[in-house]
């Protein structure tokens, strides 16, 4: 699959680029049909690559990382979808979005960690040749903020990733960097490491991945480059597609350190809350509407946090769902936004006004839309979101005070969401430019989009059953690790 | 095994007292009156003749470093002289595939131009 | 009169060593009959000379000839293999950059075989005076080809300014030599090495020797602090040699370096803390300083400082039983990296004889894709970012000291690299952002040839098993 992608990533021709998009998601519903509601890995690839360091190309499907890839494989037509007007550089946009689009399927399905940290660092290569190449204003600093922030903090990792393989090397004379191999070692005790050390070498890891997730105070990359990407969203589609971050987390740190995790628990309950907080009262002042949802994404990953540190299978469960929703959601917003300001030319919310009157049927859309990132229940939103809250209740380390500003985080979201929504489609149309109903094509896009919430949201279990079986898997051996 | 180098050592500290000693003692002793004569350079017992940093051609430089590079070449050839029987055969390839490459460097300085005065 | 028996000579020993001089002294002969207007022909010939050595690797004999002076081994085949890749590469470079600027002359290419020559000894050298030997040879013909684009005075000063800082360090030495003679009674390392002074007052003149002449390696590998001369130089001297001398004299000074400090066997850890703190801070003041640059060859010139940091750190942690699989791998990603950097480089100077700055980069994707390609590669090898060459290699160099036992080593080199990666993604980037009015480009035969060869080569070496296992091999 991914090797497919790559290949053609070279591949210039738009249509191509199409071809492939598809083809991936193609194999991917195929693999979901496939899956088998067990834990472990399935469709387990493995080749020997650097033997004598240990290193193999290892990959593997489970509950948890099909949904990753599922949702990589979706957005990254969106995205296309997003740039079709695209004029300038069309070919290297497409070789980039492919390139970024194999590097994180890469990632979500490698097995081996080192063959996991040559994918993660590989998405910042594409990305930020991206916003570089199609940014607007000052797009070479965002650029460089976007790559470099999240580089400083996978370095780190890479130094943990060190010391923990030769702990492991040292402890029972086997080089390797399978992560089953190594979260099994860790699981039943041949592999011990001291507690200073664990601390530290986890520090490694969460310092990358709450960059890259990102969470407050390590997000202030993000918004800039969103600032600094072409108004139609393509670039933002591809970029919620950053979901490694809380990947990388529920799946390498937590099962390699459990007891640095939850003696860390508590301090990141706190971080992921005051990013709720914190990035809801900012959007509440955002003019530009691509700010203003860059804000949202990360109040959404304060969500995702929360879920991952309870360290319960509702909690996880819900991390889970949110990370999905979070791609589906606001991929759906970035494109309404995208569209907004191809007719209008700005992304300034106070440049639009009474877009219900000329254009209802996007109106109602772009409506359920906002609901489900708010979290209406029926909708995708409550359910990641409920269930995260409710395992973050449930978990000994965190418990309900830490809900409870959570809460109020998705209260001033709805605020800042229904805000925008209706300074831009409520109240008097203008007299002249009136925004208009945007083509079939792109209702039909975000209109399919809205059947995924409304499926998810009413039917969770289409996510669950597939999860279910390696959710309660990893939850167990956090739990028998951690007493 | 640094033993051996004791009498080296005597050896310099003889020589720097012998320095130091004869040229204070003089100063010291030694009447000192200044005549314009005594005060001018030493050139050989000549009238210092023009100033001493005067330019001259470029291609005296270029002979001198020519004749310091195969001078020092010669060096080679005087402990060569004392053994070449012992070293017999074997000693003649060496010193031949020697004299070869300098050879080698006399063309190429020579075909430059590097010889020709004008 | 008795016989004196000359020592006796394994001319499979040293194979490659003859070839190069052999060819380099034929070459000066035969590009005095070359017009002027074909020294393409000295260049094809000099490129042949030095791909007949590279083959002939596998056939020499392993073993140790002239009287202990010169040895050859599995490791010293890899290193020589990447040296003399360097310089068919940086032949390919010159060929087409001198030609162009108007400054090429069929001395270029003698010299640079004699160089050559010079680190081969280095890197076989098994005795204090042929690593002399070796570093004077390479130093000599580099302080002529750093100056060798006369009349331009950028050249002639750095050629003037390289001379007297390379005599100054080898003048330390040459002390050292002479220090760690006393002290031992013998030239020879493998002599040395049973012979190091327990106590006494030759113990201190033993240590005193090696530290000396590890500064006398270390101006030539361009250590904190004896790093000054260097990015005058590869700012002042042509393109093309500048990406010889950063890459050929790195390696072979290392591998000199890895010599003595292999000799020392466990006495290394009389020096380590001290080799320690250079590495650190020849890690950190490279990538720190060289955020400010603007000259992009000034900007190489401190990451590559930056990176002699971290090959010292794999030299010290491969001590320790994991061999030098660490600070090889790494030399020969950073050969790779920096023929590629400095290439493109040289590409865009063309016929110009100016300095290049960051912000000549700018839209430079616009201007030729490919070229763009292979410096974003160069670039990203050079922060260390996966699947290039330059990843591996750092990772390598991180893992060694780790399980040598110098945590702490492992974090400062992880974030040297981090603060390290700023100014390359500037650059990087500038490529891609941005417009410029200059026209599109293109590329001579030679060039694309060689920048062809290392862009694979930084992939290639960065993914594949036998690379990393054939180094492992040799690394004992």
């Amino acid at each position: 699959m991914i090797s497919l992608t790559a290949a053609s990533a070279r591949s210039l021709q738009r249509t191509i680029a199409w071809i492939v998009s598809i083809a991936n998601a193609a194999l991917v519903v195929y693999a979901l049909t496939a899956m088998q509601p067990l834990g472990g890995y399935q469709f387990v690839e493995s080749v020997e690559w650097l033997s004598d360091i240990g290193l193999k190309y290892a990959v593997g499907l489970d509950g948890i990382n099909v949904w990753m890839v599922v949702l990589a494989t979706l957005l990254t037509p969106l995205a296309l979808f997003a740039a079709r007007n695209e004029s300038t550089h069309q070919k290297s946009f497409h070789a980039l979005i492919l390139v970024l689009s194999a590097s994180l399927i890469g990632a979500f399905v490698a097995t081996d960690l080192l063959l996991f940290y040559v994918f993660f660092e590989l998405t910042l290569v594409p990305t930020a040749v991206l916003i570089a190449t199609h940014g607007s204003g000052d797009a070479k600093a965002a650029a460089i903020k976007f790559f470099v922030y999240p580089f400083i903090g996978s370095v780190f990792m890479l130094a943990s990733i060190a010391g923990l393989v030769i702990n492991h090397y040292q402890q029972t004379g086997l080089m390797t960097f399978d992560s089953v191999i190594l979260s099994g070692a860790v699981l039943n005790g041949t592999l011990v490491l001291d507690q200073n050390l664990e601390r530290a070498l986890f520090a490694g890891f969460f310092l990358a991945f709450a960059i890259k997730t990102p969470i407050w105070p390590f997000h202030t990359w993000m918004p800039q480059a969103q600032a600094s990407t072409p108004s139609n969203g393509s670039v933002d589609i591809a970029g919620i597609l950053l979901k490694i971050g809380a990947y990388g987390m529920l799946r390498f740190a937590l099962p390699f350190f459990p007891h640095a995790a939850v003696w860390a628990a508590p301090a990141i309950g706190v971080l992921a809350v005051i990013s709720i907080l914190y990035s809801a009262v900012i959007a509440f002042g955002q003019k530009d509407m691509k700010v203003l949802l860059s804000y949202a994404t990360i109040s959404h990953l304060g969500f995702v946090m929360l879920g991952i540190y309870s360290q319960t299978v509702e909690g996880v469960t819900g991390a889970l769902i949110t990370m999905i929703n979070s791609g589906l959601t606001t991929g759906a917003l970035f494109l309404i936004v995208g569209i907004l300001a191809a007719q209008r030319g700005s992304r300034n919310r106070d440049d639009f006004s009474g877009v219900w009157l000329t254009a209802p049927t996007f109106g109602t859309l772009t409506l359920i839309t906002v609901f489900a990132s708010i979290g209406v229940p029926g909708l995708n939103g409550f359910v990641g979101e409920f269930l995260s809250m409710q395992g973050a209740w449930l978990a000994p380390q965190l418990g309900y005070s830490y809900v409870v500003f959570a809460v109020i985080g998705i209260v001033l979201s709805a605020a800042y969401l229904l805000r925008m929504y209706r300074g831009v489609f409520m109240g008097a149309a203008p007299e002249e430019n009136a925004i208009h109903e945007p083509s079939t094509g792109e209702l039909a896009v975000l209109g399919l989009l809205i059947v995924a919430m409304i499926v998810i949201g009413l039917y969770p279990n289409i996510i669950t059953s597939i999860s279910n079986a390696s959710v309660t898997d990893l939850v167990n051996s956090l739990n028998a690790n951690s007493q | 095994m640094l033993d051996a180098y004791v009498p080296l050592l005597a050896m310099v500290g003889i020589a720097v007292f012998i320095a130091v000693f004869v040229l204070s003692v003089s100063r010291i002793l030694g009447p000192q009156k200044a005549t314009v004569r005594k005060l001018a350079p030493y050139e050989s017992g000549m009238e210092p003749i023009g100033d001493a940093m005067a330019r001259f051609p470029i291609k005296f430089n270029l002979v001198a470093m020519l004749f310091i590079l195969f001078d020092v070449e010669v060096i080679f050839f005087f402990p060569y002289a004392l053994v070449y029987r012992q070293l017999g055969i074997p000693g003649l390839i060496e010193m031949g595939s020697f004299v070869l490459v300098l050879l080698v460097g006399l063309t190429y300085v020579w075909k430059k131009g590097a010889l020709t005065w004008d | 009169m008795a016989q004196i028996a000359l020592p006796s000579i394994d001319y499979m020993v040293i194979l490659q060593i003859l070839i190069i001089f052999g060819s380099a002294t034929a070459l000066l002969l035969i590009d005095l009959f070359i017009p002027a207007n074909q020294k393409k022909i000295t260049a094809l010939l000099a490129l042949g000379a030095t791909i007949g050595a590279l083959v002939a690797g596998p056939y020499s004999n392993s073993g140790v000839t002239m009287a202990n002076a010169v040895a050859f081994g599995s490791s010293t085949l890899i290193v020589n293999s990447i040296i003399l890749f360097a310089t068919a590469i940086s032949i390919l470079f010159a060929s087409d950059a001198m030609h162009k600027q108007g400054i090429e002359r069929g001395e270029t290419y003698v010299l640079m075989l004699l160089a050559t020559g010079g680190m081969l000894l280095l890197a076989q050298g098994a005795s204090l005076i042929t690593l002399f030997l070796g570093l004077e040879l390479l130093s000599i013909a580099l302080y002529i080809l750093t100056a060798i684009a006369y009349p331009r005075i950028a050249s002639e000063e750095a050629g003037l300014k390289y001379l007297i800082i390379g005599a100054f360090g080898a003048g330390f030495l040459v002390f050292g030599i002479a220090l760690t003679f006393g002290a031992t009674g013998s030239l020879v390392l493998s002599e040395i090495a049973t012979r190091i002074p327990v106590t006494g007052i030759e113990r201190s003149l033993f240590f005193t020797g090696i530290g000396l002449m590890l500064v006398g390696f270390g101006y030539k590998v361009s250590l904190v602090p004896f790093h000054m001369w260097t990015p005058d130089v590869y700012q002042g001297a042509p393109t093309s040699i500048t990406s010889f001398m950063a890459v050929g004299s790195k390696v072979a000074g290392f591998i000199a370096i890895i010599a003595l400090v292999q000799m020392l066997g466990a006495e290394a850890q009389v020096i380590t803390p001290v080799l320690m703190g250079i590495a650190v801070l020849t890690m950190l003041v490279g990538s720190i300083v060289a955020i400010n640059q603007t000259s992009l060859k000034r900007m190489l010139a401190y990451s590559s400082i930056s990176h002699a940091g971290f090959v010292l750190l794999g030299v010290l942690g491969s001590t320790q039983a994991t061999g030098l699989r660490a600070p090889i791998f790494y030399l020969a990603a950073y050969t790779l990296t920096n023929l590629a950097a400095f290439g493109v480089i040289m590409v865009l100077e063309g016929s110009e004889e100016r300095d290049l700055t960051l912000a000549d980069l700018t839209g430079l994707w616009t201007r030729n894709p490919w070229l763009t390609g292979i410096m974003a590669l160069a670039l990203l090898s050079l922060a260390g970012v996966p699947p290039t060459v330059g990843f591996l290699g750092k990772f390598l160099v991180i893992s060694a000291v780790w399980q040598s036992g110098y945590m702490w080593m492992a974090i400062i080199a992880a974030f040297a690299s981090a603060f390290a990666a700023f100014f390359y993604v500037r650059a990087l980037l500038s490529m891609f952002s941005g417009t410029t009015d200059r026209p599109r480009m293109t590329l001579d035969a030679r060039s694309s040839l060689a920048l062809l060869i290392v862009a694979v080569g930084i992939i290639a070496v960065g993914l594949m098993p036998w690379s990393i296992n054939a180094i492992a091999l040799a690394g004992s």
